[in-house]
């Protein structure tokens, strides 16, 4: 066979739906893009639009030559790839390359990109990897220690650049992951427990409620006594240390830890953003106002509207309508990686689908949470549809390769 | 490792896709109680939610003439726009909005689009609103939701000069300067400078628009103020100080009342112009506010093109000024010397054709000094015989013929400078002949110049091959820094350098053109001036001949030179050159007095 028709007999087995899904994501947010940029004065703001059409055809280039991608040389070179990801988070800590107030962007010539946006594809490889050569291990410390370490660590280089929302996905790839790999639900929950305790920890009611709740499902588990002693006290200690530990902060130490979990997309104060974005989508109603005719969105009341709260614009101009197809598309594709992850025989290539499919759905569900007000605020681009080329670009990677295995089987 | 197969039990794949579908089904239920549930009450909210940028204009900045004189100033004026999105609610806005303005409503509509920059923002439909006007609409603002209105700074002349060609004015800005990347931050309706100093230095007079956000209620009534990150203060444009001097400027303007042509007078020591005049002048207080069609139409049907800067655009044979170019090219290819004499009859004969000398009786034996002191034509025939076109040619090209002075309004033109490619061009491969060339060795024929160029050329013999970019400005203030910046202008030189001797001949020629007994421009001389200067009188085959006098007068501290162009004035020595005469005079009197007010 020759490579030309070995090109076209791997085309024939591309999966369809999740290239006609993608393809449609992509242009519904130039679409959009166009829309939130319309009544810029600035020229500059009016390129975005120009320049994510540039950003999708590079996707899909790049798309179309991962798809070819041999998994077995990726298996070789995953923990490579894992390190040169963290090389890259470091660099931008250098004066020299990083860029901006915050440490995201590593600028070279007049090319800047983040890669932190990359490291998520890297680190799914890495903990496929990881997870397929400690699979026998899994349900001992031995096996779990590993991922748990490497995720950590790559959160807390993020967190400090600072960028929580980005630092979340990590452990949000990891979870899913492990759970598919066999651990055991309640052990992933009692890796869980003390941080919730740590977080619930600043509201007594909430400590009480969830402690209260932790010792029943311990007991609902049939655990021993003494298991469940050890973790009653640990929780409870983790808890009580909590508010001793933050008034031993100083306070610009508070501060910084505050501007994490605040982040700078609500200078305003008492939720304008959120209450904004909840305006623009309630008043788009059944339908939709229209593409740029969107009050709220070109009147400039919704902040970052090419990026990180482009679900608003489209949910007042195109309305439930719009945003039922647009959830519809996510829905599908999601299902659609798990079905090939689950038809899949082999074990590197079904982690790096399911990594893929919680990525997606981790950053769907937090975007399009904190737009309609369901969470906090944190900041993630909705994949696909917001503006910045280094998401699409590592978004457009992972599709690739979810389409190599798929052309496999 | 790489081969191990998947073990996940059904029930995992199963738990897998229901935990998406029920993620998926709470962001549905969200959007649902959002849009469908809540919808009137979010409508109603964002009904209410109606934000006004409001542009607010810089005042731009001021300029001012060489003592400190201010030349051009602001003036609050008042603009009508309209936001398109919000008129178009409401029943009979445009109708009722031309009606005040006094536009029919195509016109009103044709406005709108020119300056529209989105439908939620504000479009310029009419600058310069009278108080009447303005008191109407406010009285009907309720019933015209989406119309609001502005202040607007407005250029006014607080002087009597005319200075039109030099300052130039502002207007709209064009679909052309839109597209123009190099002039960045302007939206439809902005103002721009058009040409002259408006134009070349607009980015440092525009200064920085200011934002304001204004909350308006359903019915577009402003309710308050809102503080955004994007709200700031205007940053006025930075003042622009000329080296023009007012009082010779006006004197320089009285001269050419009721005529057409040039006059530039500039320091040599520094390329700062003093006056400049293109006659016939216009106002600029009609381009103040938006100009009226009868005016636009009046300038632009005018026979005698007053919107044309003829000092720096209109292109003129130099007549017997150039001769000074001929003589270049002879002193510098040693053809002549100081010393070699010709002997002029009057007349000069080339095979059956005659070519006159300006003084039928002839000036009998002259060396190259009377020659340009009376302005012989026939040295200069002979020498354009023995020489050539070519080294013609790049005797002028050396000078800074045919290319631009680099003066800082963007109107510039090269004028013409034949060479051996042109002349074949138009005449054909070698038929032009050497009648031709003795045309152009008088300044006629196919040669062309601007007045600027003339002036150029007086700095570079003044300097003896020196020369600066001829200019208005001097510097800039920064308002918001309370700082003074001065311009520099290098010095720049000609290609090839000329002998010293060369211009000691030169400069005693012009010399002798104002002191000789028989020197054409005698008439200018001054007493305890030292004046060099060369007339012209070119035929021009449209009418009479324009009238030339060019020269620079010698002084250690306040050098000038300058250039005068009467069109159809007749003789050089009899038009211009006491015009040049005068304003020397009233130069180095206000000079004078300056010094007298210091002490």
């Amino acid at each position: 066979m020759s490579i030309g028709q070995y090109i076209i007999a791997k085309i024939y087995s591309f999966d369809w739906i999740v290239i006609t899904i993608v393809l449609l994501l992509i242009f519904i947010g130039i679409l959009a893009i166009q829309s939130a940029t319309l009544e810029q004065s600035a020229s500059a703001l009016q390129k975005n639009f120009q320049k994510q059409i540039i950003w999708g055809a590079l996707g899909f280039l790049i798309f179309f030559s991962m798809s070819f991608l041999s998994f077995r040389w990726l298996y070789a070179i995953s923990y490579l790839i894992l390190l040169g990801g963290v090389f890259l988070l470091v660099l931008t800590y250098l004066p020299a390359l990083g860029s901006g107030a915050s440490r995201r962007w590593i600028s070279l010539g007049g090319f800047s990109f983040q890669p932190s946006e990359f490291m998520k594809v890297f680190l799914i490889v890495g903990l496929a990897r990881l997870l397929t050569d400690n699979i026998k291990y899994l349900n001992s410390a031995r096996g779990l220690i590993p991922p748990f370490l490497v995720t950590f660590v790559i959160s807390l280089i993020i967190l400090r650049q600072p960028d929580l929302g980005t630092a979340l996905v990590f452990p949000a790839i990891l979870f899913p992951m492990l759970y598919w790999a066999g651990v055991p639900l309640f052990t992933l929950f009692i890796i869980i427990a003390p941080l919730i305790s740590l977080l619930s920890a600043f509201n007594l009611l909430s400590f009480v409620f969830w402690i209260g709740l932790l010792l029943l499902l311990l007991w609902i588990a049939r655990k021993s006594l003494r298991f469940i002693v050890i973790m009653f006290l640990l929780n409870i200690s983790v808890g009580l240390a909590t508010p001793i530990m933050w008034t031993n902060l100083k306070p610009y130490q508070q501060q910084r830890i505050l501007s994490y979990v605040d982040r700078q997309l609500d200078p305003r104060g008492s939720g304008y953003q959120v209450l904004q974005s909840k305006v623009a989508i309630g008043s788009g109603g059944l339908y939709g106002k229209g593409l740029g005719d969107g009050t709220q969105t070109q009147l400039k009341f919704l902040p970052e509207q090419h990026t990180d709260f482009i679900i608003s614009l489209i949910g007042e101009e195109l309305g439930f309508v719009g945003v039922s197809i647009i959830l519809l598309l996510f829905m599908i594709l999601i299902l659609r990686i798990i079905h090939i992850a689950s038809n899949q025989i082999n074990l590197f290539e079904s982690f790096i689908l399911v990594g893929t499919a919680s990525l997606i759905i981790f950053q769907v569900f937090v975007n399009v949470g904190m737009t309609t007000g369901l969470i906090p605020v944190t900041g993630l681009p909705l994949p696909f549809i917001s503006y910045g080329g280094s998401s699409l670009l590592s978004i457009m990677m992972l599709m690739g390769l979810v389409q190599s295995v798929s052309t496999e089987n | 490792m790489y081969k191990a197969d998947i073990s996940v039990s059904d029930q995992r794949k199963l738990f897998a896709y229901l935990a998406v579908i029920l993620i998926f089904g709470v962001l549905f239920w969200r959007f649902y109680d959002l849009q469908v549930k809540h919808y009137y009450s979010f409508l109603e909210r964002s009904e209410r939610n109606r934000v006004r940028e409001v542009m607010i204009e810089p005042p731009r900045g001021l300029i001012y003439d060489r003592n400190g004189i201010l030349l051009v100033e602001n003036r609050p004026s008042y603009v009508v726009s309209v936001i398109p999105w919000e008129a178009e609610r409401a029943p009979n806005v445009y109708e009722m909005l031309s009606g005040y303005l006094g536009y029919d409503k195509e016109y009103l509509l044709t406005r709108i689009k020119r300056n529209m920059i989105g439908r939620f923002r504000p479009a310029k439909v009419k600058r310069s609103i009278d108080l009447i006007t303005l008191s109407r609409l406010e009285e009907h603002s309720n019933e015209m939701p989406g119309v609001v209105y502005g202040l607007l700074p407005e250029r006014y002349y607080p002087t009597s000069a005319s200075m039109s060609h030099m300052l130039g004015y502002i207007r709209e800005i064009s679909d052309v300067d839109l597209a123009n990347k190099r002039i960045d931050g302007y939206v439809r309706g902005d103002l721009i400078g058009a040409i002259g100093l408006e134009r070349k230095y607009e980015q440092k007079l525009r200064g920085e628009k200011g934002f304001e956000y204004i909350q308006a209620d359903a019915l577009g009534r402003n309710i308050g103020k809102i503080e955004t990150e994007e709200s700031r203060p205007p940053k006025p444009g930075n003042d622009l100080y000329l080296s023009i001097d007012l009082s010779v400027q006006l004197e320089a303007e009285k001269f050419m009342e009721g005529k057409k042509g040039s006059i530039i007078l500039l320091d040599p020591s520094n390329g700062e112009i003093i006056a400049f005049v293109s006659a016939p002048v216009y106002s600029l207080d009609i381009f103040a506010g938006p100009i009226s069609p009868e005016d636009w139409n009046t300038l632009q049907s005018d026979d005698a093109h007053p919107l044309f800067n003829r000092a720096t655009m209109s292109t003129y044979p130099p007549g017997s000024t150039y001769k000074l170019v001929a003589a270049v090219m002879g002193l510098e290819n040693g053809i002549i010397d100081i010393e070699r004499k010709f002997n002029c009859p009057g007349y000069f004969r080339l095979g059956r054709r005659v070519f006159r000398c300006n003084r039928v009786s002839g000036h009998g034996d002259v060396n190259i000094v009377d020659a340009i002191a009376q302005s012989c034509n026939v040295l200069s025939y002979k020498m354009m015989l023995e020489l050539g076109l070519d080294a013609w040619s790049k005797s002028g090209e050396n000078l800074m013929f045919g290319k631009k002075t680099g003066i800082d309004i963007p109107e510039e033109s090269v004028g013409k400078l034949p060479n051996k490619e042109l002349m074949d061009k138009k005449y054909g491969d070698g038929k032009w002949q050497e009648g031709h060339l003795l045309n152009l060795v008088i300044g006629q024929g196919d040669l062309l110049v601007t007045p600027l160029q003339m002036v150029n050329l007086m700095m570079i013999i003044r300097n003896e091959g020196t020369y600066y970019s001829p200019h208005f400005a001097r510097g800039y203030y920064y308002e918001d820094s309370d700082f003074y910046e001065d311009l520099e202008f290098e010095p720049k030189h000609i290609a090839r350098a000329i002998s010293d001797e060369t211009w000691s001949i030169l400069k005693e020629g012009m010399l002798g053109v104002i002191e000789q007994e028989r020197g054409t421009g005698r008439i200018s001389r001054i007493e305890g001036l030292s004046i060099y200067g060369k007339t012209g009188t070119a035929e021009n085959p449209h009418g009479d001949d324009h009238s030339w006098f060019i020269g620079y007068v010698e002084d250690e501290i306040n050098p000038l030179a300058f250039v005068v162009i009467v069109e159809n004035g007749g003789g050089g020595s009899t038009v211009a050159a006491p015009i040049a005469k005068s304003l020397i005079k009233k130069y180095y009197d206000s000079l004078l007095s300056d010094f007298a007010m210091e002490f």
